[in-house]
């Protein structure tokens, strides 16, 4: 077995890994927190996608300061999901979270496709066909840059639930709901304050991994779907759980289309989300929620 | 606040009512009305989108010149999202609640088969101006279903054209890299027949049409060094797939199929690292025969952008319908039928007329990117 091609598929599980990890964040924070499963994740990252092309594109705005300004575009956007389908499914049964927000994804999907059109769209970045060759290991630009992002985010995410009032809060209502209102957490502030940071998530997640791939309006199912394996296998609700899941995914991903084949590759995520749902169906770390 | 409900929807229904009897008085003059599964939504969406724009093309370009034999034409497009099950949805909506006089093929192989019964049943003529697999011209014509008429060479047609030029290359070892679809399964089988071990397939890969990441397979094909990478997929994988292929550094020419006529690809061919790829395609926008000359220059005044080769497709068979409806003098489908069966219309690439398996035989394009753009090498009688 060449020595080269293993480190790359490990050096790229990684990298993928990341992508994951960022794509599934703000899914597993709205469910560990607020228990609704927000099926309009893929759209959101979408939309953020979509939104830092047209800084760049039209308004000739430099990359990182599109970026810095679909942050709170987003924030913005959460808010709205909140009111629009969280807040009003807030004490229905689950199902009810569910269809709204899949209803806020197909109108964000449609809405994008009437505005952009169909044609696949490309976010150009100056860090796009740069490679670092270490050892014969290539590194790439842009996944360098995402797994700095993901790192950076994470920890001021995992920093912001443990040290602010808010996060604390938060937590709280992750545990318990009718305690929280019991000693006076406003619940419905919360959910908002939920809906914003996984939506900020998603923006993070677009504004780094979008420039990897081409844009068009449905790119956001492939997004959901990966992510929804990576909270499950990691335990829905689990921040650092999803992390592990989706660096252990990438890596087993990697290995299985860089050693068998493409079919076997996506075939892998699945078998393991079947697995785990047979074996552990509150995923390898359970579904305590600890943020 | 009830009675004033009450009079707008008391409104509403009178000219409802007052519209319905108008298009009914119209109806002595109907339009003749192509109906086009095709995919507005998916991963090919962008496909569907030069097909909408070739039909408004073909269609006002028609209607301006006084229509056909009196009428007015028209198309209405489905969705199907180039899925088998919805394209049948969507072309039993078009016979039934729209009435369509012609069908359009889907773009995917696998919606087009599902497609031909649906034709035959209904007893409409169907264009296949897209799908390539050869499986649709075996099943149509004689012997067959008579309704189907293909324009576009098939894929077995364009893998001899693929291995003979792969051959000529002294191409040793080729890797292959297809969509997870009848088309490019068949493809890549077709290449591989017809190469008959004179160039060795080290290994073909299969994925799903919306897969965008490529790593595990670029980096299986750093280390296995193809002479050449055999592409079956569509433009905006592909564009995906060749944004990696830059960060990987790799050398082995594209060829086969791979979209290299697309507008996505423009901006990665001026990087010159393609050069040296090359393609098989049915139409390129960049040929320079007048007629195609006058057609994209029509286009791009339009759509602001060249026209994809389904664009061209579906613009050509539009005016083939048309051509066949004033031969036939109208939209009776036997007669309609048989005039399509006897056309020899004047393409922008030169005469359609179809075989007894109704299936024409148009001139391919083998194009090859020099210097960081796309040339045509070679115009070759399929």
């Amino acid at each position: 077995m060449d020595g080269q091609l293993l480190g790359q598929l490990a050096v790229n599980g990684v990298m993928v890994g990341f992508d994951y990890a960022l794509w599934a964040v703000g899914l597993t924070v709205i469910f560990g927190i607020l228990q609704q499963v927000n099926f309009a994740h893929g759209e959101l990252y979408m939309l953020a996608a979509f939104l830092l092309q047209w800084l760049l594109n039209r308004l000739g705005l430099a990359y990182e300061a599109s970026f810095a300004l679909v942050l709170p575009a987003m924030a913005a956007v959460g808010l709205l999901l909140a009111k629009c389908a969280l807040l009003p499914t807030l004490r229905r049964p689950f199902e009810a979270a569910i269809l709204a927000t899949l209803a806020v994804g197909i109108i964000l999907q449609n809405a994008v496709r009437l505005t952009f059109g169909a044609s696949p769209l490309r976010i150009p970045t100056r860090y796009e066909f740069q490679s670092l060759e270490i050892f014969g290991l290539l590194f790439f630009g842009q996944r360098l840059v995402i797994v700095g992002i993901a790192l950076t985010s994470l920890l001021a995410l995992f920093g912001f639930l443990r040290f602010t009032p808010i996060g604390t809060a938060l937590r709280a209502a992750a545990q318990n709901k009718d305690a929280c209102q019991m000693v006076g957490i406003d619940i419905r502030r919360l959910t908002l304050w939920t809906a914003g940071l996984g939506s900020v998530l998603c923006g993070i997640a677009g504004g780094a991994v979008a420039p990897l791939y081409d844009l068009y309006p449905s790119m956001g199912t492939d997004v959901v779907f990966k992510s929804f394996a990576v909270v499950i296998i990691g335990g829905m609700g689990n921040l650092w759980g999803a992390v592990l899941a989706a660096l252990t995914l990438g890596l087993a991903e990697s290995f299985a289309g860089g050693l068998g084949s493409a079919a076997l590759r996506d075939a892998t995520s699945f078998t393991a989300m079947i697995l785990i749902l047979l074996i552990r169906p509150s995923g390898i770390f359970g579904r305590v929620v600890r943020l | 606040m009830k009675k004033f409900a009450q009079l707008v929807i008391g409104a509403g229904l009178t000219a409802t009512a007052i519209a319905f009897a108008a298009a009914t008085c119209a109806a002595v003059a109907e339009d003749i009305k192509i109906g086009i599964p095709g995919p507005v939504t998916g991963p090919v969406a962008f496909l569907g989108q030069h097909v909408k724009w070739g039909a408004e093309l073909a269609v006002d370009e028609i209607n301006a010149a006084g229509g056909v034999a009196g009428r007015k034409i028209s198309f209405t497009m489905q969705d199907s999202a180039c899925r088998p099950a919805d394209s049948v949805a969507a072309a039993e909506k078009l016979l039934s609640a729209d009435k369509v006089d012609v069908l359009l093929g889907d773009i995917c192989s696998g919606a087009t088969l599902a497609l031909m019964p649906i034709a035959e049943r209904a007893g409409k003529p169907m264009i296949v101006a897209i799908s390539t697999h050869p499986d649709i011209s075996a099943k149509a014509g004689v012997g067959g279903n008579k309704w189907v008429f293909r324009t576009v060479p098939d894929d077995v047609l364009m893998s001899s054209v693929i291995a003979d030029h792969a051959i000529k290359q002294g191409a040793k070892t080729i890797a292959f890299v297809a969509e997870d679809t009848d088309y490019g399964r068949g493809g890549v089988k077709f290449v591989t027949e017809k190469l008959g071990g004179k160039v060795k397939v080290i290994s073909d890969d299969y994925l799903k049409n919306s897969e965008t990441d490529f790593l595990p397979i670029l980096t299986r094909l750093r280390s296995s060094k193809p002479d050449a990478i055999g592409i079956f997929m569509l433009d905006q994988q592909v564009s995906n797939f060749m944004k990696q292929y830059v960060q990987f550094g790799m050398a082995s020419p594209l060829v086969a199929r791979p979209p290299l006529v697309s507008g996505l690809v423009v901006d990665l061919l001026a990087t010159g690292k393609f050069d040296g790829s090359w393609t098989v395609y049915p139409y390129y926008d960049g040929y320079d025969g007048a007629k195609n000359v006058a057609f994209v220059n029509a286009f791009k005044a339009r759509f602001k952008q060249g026209p994809h080769y389904v664009a061209y497709s579906t613009y050509e068979a539009v005016k083939l319908v048309a051509d066949a409806v004033k031969r036939a003098g109208g939209t009776d489908p036997a007669a309609l039928q048989k005039a399509l069966a006897a056309s020899n219309f004047p393409g922008i690439l030169g005469p359609i007329k179809f075989d007894d398996h109704n299936q024409a035989h148009n001139n391919l394009m083998l194009m090859q990117v020099v210097k960081g753009k796309l040339k045509v090498q070679e115009l070759i009688g399929s």
